[in-house]
């Protein structure tokens, strides 16, 4: 069986890779499925690291924790298939639901991006850009 | 409420949900070699890199089981099974632990039983909460006696004096309580028997509110002795032997 105690040393992984905030992993999650379609953990994580040009700091089993939540929501479905090369893995898909979800976040992070970004526009008295 | 309804499933089906988690982990790091595998790695250095991606499968199983279940009847039920394979080791200390939580529950319910008998419970008349027991402070003080329910009585013709000057009462009444001095024989018909007896007077059941489920109660001073019989009594003998007393 697994047994992986301790070995997330963050040995291999460079000091400036992102913690990712509450919540962001299930909206990434979502959006995955959405864009590429059935995927199992494994490919999904992946996936979040290359989107993310390997920025993001994920421990890949942290994962599931987020597709049981969202699969208890209704918001993804599991099946149980095989691989391109032939092996069994658990695949995810969105569900209607799911994408209804993934639209009202996605408003929710834009909207928060652009506050951000006019926070951060903000420029001190006497200065100018 | 429906992500409620699926933590309770999803706690009930713990054994269920850890073994496909376990596969599916598995099945995550065959994967993860695989690709690295394909990279040009070493099987070994495929291996020790995808464990690293992966991080504590430990914590990725808590996490899920967190996400998913109810984590804190689990860590209640934890500590519950962990109390009883503490008292299990140690017998001793349990049976003493039991005996003492044993007599302490023992002892309370046996005051509780009295007090809410003497105390709390209302009496079983009408109008329990107008009823009031007269006794005699002063008397009591002037006898170097402590204030006491029953320690102290009255003389009849004191009695009959409260009866006739009561203005701050509906009736008053009284009893004789001294022990046996009611008691008869009943004789005549098989064995004797005793018969616990308690002189009282003529309006004790109209003040207290009882009324005799047969018969009536004491008619005004017939010059006779006239008797109330305990339901009890009256039970245990045909209707025509209601006990007919005779002096002690």
């Amino acid at each position: 069986m697994l047994n992986l105690c301790g070995i997330n040393t963050g040995a291999n992984m460079p000091d400036q890779k992102l913690d990712l905030l509450q919540g962001t992993l299930d909206v990434m999650v979502l959006q995955t499925l959405h864009a590429i379609g059935p995927l199992h953990g494994y490919g999904i994580a992946r996936r979040i690291e290359q989107t993310s040009g390997n920025q993001v700091l994920l421990n890949q089993g942290t994962i599931y924790a987020s597709l049981v939540r969202l699969q208890q929501r209704g918001w993804i479905a599991a099946e149980w298939g095989v691989s391109d090369n032939n092996r069994k893995a658990k695949f995810y898909s969105i569900t209607r639901q799911g994408r209804k979800q993934l639209v009202s976040d996605t408003a929710h992070w834009q909207r928060l991006a652009d506050v951000m970004s006019r926070v951060f526009a903000i420029v001190p008295d006497g200065e100018s850009r | 409420m429906s992500d409620i309804l699926q933590r309770v499933k999803s706690f009930l089906r713990k054994r269920e949900l850890d073994g496909d988690l376990d596969q599916e982990l598995a099945s995550h790091l065959d994967l993860a070699i695989e690709e690295n595998v394909r990279n040009g790695l070493s099987r070994a250095e495929a291996r020790r890199l995808a464990l690293i991606q992966f991080g504590s499968a430990d914590a990725a199983r808590e996490l899920h089981r967190e996400a998913r279940g109810l984590p804190r009847l689990d860590s209640i039920l934890q500590d519950i099974r962990y109390a009883v394979r503490t008292l299990r080791r140690d017998a001793g200390f349990t049976m003493v632990a039991l005996l003492i939580l044993a007599l302490g529950i023992g002892a309370n319910t046996a005051v509780f039983s009295v007090v809410n008998t003497v105390l709390l419970r209302p009496l079983p008349f009408r109008d329990a909460d107008r009823l009031v027991w007269i006794d005699d402070t002063a008397a009591f003080a002037h006898a170097g006696l402590k204030e006491s329910l029953s320690s102290l009585t009255f003389p009849v013709d004191v009695f009959e004096a409260m009866r006739k000057i009561n203005r701050s009462f509906e009736d008053i009444t009284a009893y004789n309580a001294f022990f046996g001095q009611g008691d008869y024989k009943l004789l005549g018909r098989g064995e004797p028997e005793r018969l616990a007896g308690l002189p009282v007077a003529e309006n004790f059941f109209s003040v207290l509110g009882v009324q005799p489920i047969l018969g009536r109660l004491f008619l005004k001073d017939n010059g006779r002795p006239q008797f109330v019989v305990r339901h009890r009594v009256n039970c245990e003998r045909p209707k025509r032997q209601v006990p007919r007393a005779s002096e002690p």
